[in-house]
């Protein structure tokens, strides 16, 4: 099925402001044939995500980043601080590739070099809108290290290198709590030796 | 040092307030929080989406080696505009109050694709959107027969229309790779069934 066997009867604005939220009222066909009665489904309207594995194929190291998450403080979480890949919000007239590499520079000082979009992904497609773009990015993560972000937007953004192999244990150990990590990284772990041969 | 050190004791939450409350909750919050370098931010003003916590199951075959999907209408996909608003799924649902996720993750399995769960691991907790939601997700493994795991299922009173069918887990990473499976619960529970399943196999086989 796609997007014509959906009618869309009524769109109710519900909020305004950082985020937009909308009910949706609609009907859409069923497997079986026929329709549904009119439903309506509460969706957050998010902009697109590009996201970034910044990989150091000659050092065999990932360059991670760590800031604090309203979410998971809104969730009652007891380390509202997430360890993360890279990540942010692609503003109008700007490709997601151009977003990765500006992104990945503003958070962690790394300029990247080849750049290859691994996958790409709803992070939550009952509720919201959100669209993920997932790059893995060829960086040198030799000086990585010290305090990044946008002070006027609030970020306060800790860059640090992990060899890989360490990685692999904190996927393990449960440090990563964000599905861009874990995807990105479980990616990284199923590419990883054809990055090392393409890339050095 | 790669492990975080901050606290939730290192946040103050000067207010909140709730911006719409309906199926999902939108709120408004003032707060600031300490700096890596030391002191305090100036307060941030952030909007978060209250969502209850959900459990996802892999409903994995070990002996027929394949996973057990499904099909369902998504709004938020319909609302990005995407040409086929119908993701493919492994099984996810909401925790009920009073409910252990171990038994909302039996309860949702059978319920959305008719099969029975076996042995259940948990796999791994995540935040789909952290920066702007609380949705938490524990991800399950459920080892379930993919015989006969098929037809369409779901609580018609709740709007569900969900068809069941089965697939090698090879199948389903090359269906990841490919986009047909682009949701992150989906992505993350095949993923790591690619990179444990031998492991998974030895153990339940």
């Amino acid at each position: 099925m796609d997007r014509d066997d959906v009618e869309l009867l009524r769109e109710e604005p519900l909020h305004e402001g950082f985020f937009r939220m909308v009910r949706l009222h609609l009907r859409h066909k069923l497997f079986a044939g026929g329709w549904t009665e009119p439903l309506d489904r509460e969706v957050v309207l998010h902009g697109t995500v590009a996201a970034i594995i910044p990989y150091d194929p000659i050092r065999d190291s990932v360059v991670l980043i760590e800031q604090f998450r309203n979410g998971k403080f809104a969730a009652g979480d007891a380390q509202p601080w997430s360890v993360s890949i890279a990540a942010g919000m692609i503003e109008p007239g700007e490709s997601a590739a151009d977003m990765a590499r500006r992104e990945t520079l503003e958070e962690t000082g790394c300029t990247i070099g080849r750049l290859e979009k691994a996958l790409t992904f709803y992070s939550s497609p009952g509720g919201s809108s959100q669209h993920v773009t997932l790059y893995c990015g060829q960086v040198s993560a030799e000086a990585v290290g010290g305090l990044y972000g946008v002070a006027e937007e609030g970020e306060d953004i800790r860059a640090f290198e992990v060899s890989f192999t360490e990685v692999l244990q904190m996927v393990d150990g449960d440090l990563f709590d964000n599905a861009i990590s874990i995807i990105g990284l479980q990616w990284l772990d199923r590419n990883r030796e054809r990055l090392r041969r393409d890339w050095t | 040092m790669n492990h975080p050190t901050m606290t939730r004791d290192d946040v103050v939450l000067e207010s909140c307030e709730s911006l719409h409350d309906g199926f999902f909750q939108m709120m408004h919050y003032l707060l600031r929080h300490r700096l890596f370098e030391g002191g305090w931010s100036p307060n941030l003003s952030r909007e978060i989406m209250l969502r209850d916590p959900v459990a996802g199951v892999i409903p994995y075959d070990p002996i027929r080696d394949e996973v057990v999907l499904l099909e369902q209408f998504r709004g938020g996909m319909f609302a990005a505009g995407d040409k086929h608003p119908w993701s493919i799924e492994i099984v996810a649902g909401i925790i009920e109050k009073g409910e252990s996720a171990e038994e909302m993750a039996r309860r949702e399995t059978l319920e959305e694709c008719g099969c029975t769960v076996g042995r259940l691991e948990k796999v791994m907790e995540f935040y789909p959107s952290p920066g702007g939601c609380s949705e938490l997700v524990t991800v399950f493994c459920g080892e379930v027969s993919s015989e006969g795991a098929s037809g369409v299922h779901g609580v018609a009173e709740e709007g569900e229309d969900i068809r069941v069918f089965s697939i090698s887990v090879d199948k389903a990473m090359a269906q990841i790779q490919s986009g047909a499976i682009n949701n992150s619960i989906g992505v993350i529970g095949i993923q790591w069934l690619a990179l444990n399943r031998d492991e998974l196999r030895q153990r339940w086989t």
